[in-house]
């Protein structure tokens, strides 16, 4: 549906993409990485209250589990409550 | 300059105004409202503003304190924002409710005893409910009236609780209240309704998105805000509210996935916020309640620059749909970046406003040795990053290219989100020389230290990582035009189909019934009739002369009593 004089943007081409999509994950190895700066007592000093926050991955661990947990919850939830739009009967204006 | 003017009178004076100007006119009253509002509130000093008396009660309608004025001022800020944002609307109704809905939140959290409080208290439901109605679709009309229904149980089980509360304890002030206290649960209730409790929370789910554009930016500033305000200030520190707050973090995020409705998906996002707020009440302590009121702050400018920048979308192209959006940012790019600017500071991105707030909660619950509880709200907070920090964006401005082209939305619009957007990152990036010096609580709290950063850093980005690694690789649940089934099924469609299966199922007993009656009483008219009718046996016996003899004594009896 794109007009033939729109520019192609960057965004676009699906290399583009695949290349972002690389940088990000480089980008997440290095962040991960200073958990190892921290243990090594270089540049800065790991504080913790709990025995386990304090391990090496416990944050990037926690944050990737979490969101693929929710993700798959999410999806079996939807079997249970996912209904067609007019199910209460009401209208939909977006149409 | 009027320094002693209660806060809530210039939004009702400006109520009244607005419904009797016009164009430029309106637009530049509505605007000096919040402006002149801000300008009193500089010169009010901590104390009672107004007393009366009445009915042996003294009621201090306006009364200022720290806890109050962080409100106030987040109220004067969230009402401006607001107006810019719809100052191209020609809707004198929606000018008028806001005004009238402003005001009553800043006099609820102005005032000094429950009675001014509850009266504020039901102004903001009814003020607020026109705001869902001027959307004028029947969505909007039903929903606004299953909305009115819940927050007047919220107004009654209040009076209920104050009732008790006052009669009792012979206690108005608007102060520390405590489950223990007489009628203190049923106080929390109702509070507990207004801030999205678990089960309480359908109205905001249900009628939030149907408002208009300009009317949900409104409704998400003052009356979840109020509430946090209020459980603050009348039940910091009972227990259950972590617990409450908990689940409030943690059940909307699933519903929240599969949504297709971004301003649902927005308004389930707003009950996970709440939540960390109510557990902030009920962690009770200095770091926490801070944590808690600063949260509401952030929350009114990252939620409500969310929810106008889905506003933006609605308006533009008329949708709001997940599955009816995508590569707006070609032809909005402005709006997609104030968008992200929002969905990182909700997502407590470092220097974003979430990240200096959020986390004092957090820590209160560490400090306090509430573990378990920490690790549901770690969760939670990892769920925010999914739904507002990359579905909200990604669905409406990148992912698949929807076709549709919309300009970038008027630029009052664009306006309003660019102060919301540049107040999330002047607060995030210096959070000590602006929001923590109106902390009313005493604790000492430095957002910024390298495991800090660092750590949420590393959450935030795997978080990313793994809803990206799921998109890409079909794991993502794709965007259905469909709707979720929650709690309000109960009574939108379980009690309406028992109710009419009940109805049904008596029907023919009500039929059975009916009938055998009235031929009992037509077959008793029917042998009244047949004796004592025209042609009926016993008539024969009627003499002409008795009816004038009865005629005479009733005229006998008239007299006497006319005479005596």
């Amino acid at each position: 549906m794109q007009t033939p004089k729109e520019p192609k943007r960057y965004l676009d081409d699906k290399d583009n993409v695949t290349r972002l999509w690389r940088r990000f994950v480089i980008l997440c190895a290095l962040v991960a990485a200073m958990d190892l700066l921290g243990l090594l007592e270089v540049i800065y000093h790991r504080h913790a209250t709990l025995f386990v926050e304090g391990l090496p991955g416990f944050y990037s661990g926690w944050g990737f589990v979490a969101i693929v947990a929710l993700i798959l919850l999410a999806k079996q939830l939807r079997r249970l409550v996912m209904r067609p739009e007019n199910y209460y009967g009401e209208t939909d204006d977006a149409d | 300059m009027p320094t002693e003017l209660p806060p809530f009178l210039p939004f009702f004076i400006a109520a009244v105004l607005a419904a009797a100007t016009r164009g430029r006119l309106r637009s530049a009253l509505m605007l000096a409202t919040p402006l002149v509002g801000a300008a009193a509130l500089v010169g009010i000093g901590a104390g009672d503003l107004l007393q009366v008396e009445i009915l042996g009660y003294t009621l201090t309608p306006v009364r200022v304190d720290e806890l109050s004025m962080l409100f106030g001022w987040l109220f004067h800020l969230g009402a401006l924002i607001a107006v810019i944002y719809a100052l191209h609307t020609d809707d004198t109704l929606q000018h008028v409710a806001a005004m009238i809905y402003a005001g009553s939140a800043l006099g609820a959290v102005f005032a000094g005893d429950l009675i001014s409080f509850f009266l504020f208290w039901e102004l903001l439901t009814l003020s607020s409910v026109f705001l869902v109605w001027a959307r004028r679709t029947p969505q909007a009309m039903a929903a606004g009236f299953r909305y009115l229904v819940l927050q007047i149980a919220s107004g009654v089980t209040l009076l209920a609780g104050i009732i008790v509360y006052v009669y009792v304890t012979g206690r108005v002030d608007m102060g520390h209240i405590g489950l223990d206290a007489p009628g203190g649960w049923l106080i929390m209730l109702a509070l507990g309704l207004k801030c999205g409790f678990p089960l309480l929370h359908m109205w905001l789910t249900d009628a939030y998105p149907e408002s208009t554009p300009t009317g949900t930016v409104f409704l998400c500033m003052f009356t979840t805000k109020c509430a946090v305000y209020a459980l603050t200030r009348t039940f910091a520190g009972a227990e259950p509210l972590i617990y409450i707050g908990t689940v409030m973090t943690f059940f909307p995020i699933f519903f929240a996935v599969i949504e297709n409705d971004l301003r649902r998906v927005l308004s389930f996002s707003m009950i996970n916020q709440l939540g960390f707020m109510v557990c902030g009440v009920g962690l009770g302590s200095a770091l926490a309640l801070n944590g808690a009121v600063s949260h509401a702050f952030n929350d009114v400018l990252f939620k409500g620059l969310l929810f106008m920048a889905m506003g933006a979308v609605l308006t533009m192209t008329g949708r709001s749909k997940a599955s009816d959006l995508g590569g707006l940012y070609k032809t909005m790019p402005q709006t997609a970046t104030l968008c992200i600017i929002g969905a990182a500071s909700i997502s407590a991105i470092p220097l974003f406003c979430g990240f200096v707030s959020k986390s004092m909660i957090m820590q209160a619950a560490l400090d306090q040795g509430y573990t378990v509880i920490w690790f549901f709200l770690l969760f939670a907070s990892v769920g925010v990053l999914e739904h507002a920090g990359i579905k909200i964006p990604f669905f409406a401005f990148f992912a698949h290219d929807s076709g549709l082209r919309p300009a970038e939305p008027p630029v009052n619009m664009r306006l309003a989100m660019a102060v919301a957007a540049t107040l999330c990152i002047v607060i995030g990036a210096f959070p000590e020389a602006t929001l923590y010096r109106l902390l009313p609580f005493d604790a000492d709290y430095h957002p910024y230290d390298m495991t800090h950063v660092i750590t949420q850093l590393q959450l935030v980005m795997f978080g990313g990582l793994a809803v990206f690694w799921m998109m890409r690789t079909g794991r993502y649940p794709a965007e259905e035009r469909a709707i979720n089934l929650e709690f309000d099924w109960v009574y939108r469609r379980l009690l309406p189909s028992a109710l009419g299966g009940a109805e049904r199922a008596l029907a023919p007993a009500w039929a059975g019934i009916k009938r055998g009656v009235l031929g009992q009483f037509s077959s008793l008219v029917a042998l009244l009739f047949r004796y004592h009718g025209p042609s009926g046996a016993l008539a024969k016996t009627w003499p002409t002369g008795s009816m004038a003899l009865w005629v005479a004594v009733l005229l006998a009896v008239f007299v006497m009593a006319y005479y005596l």
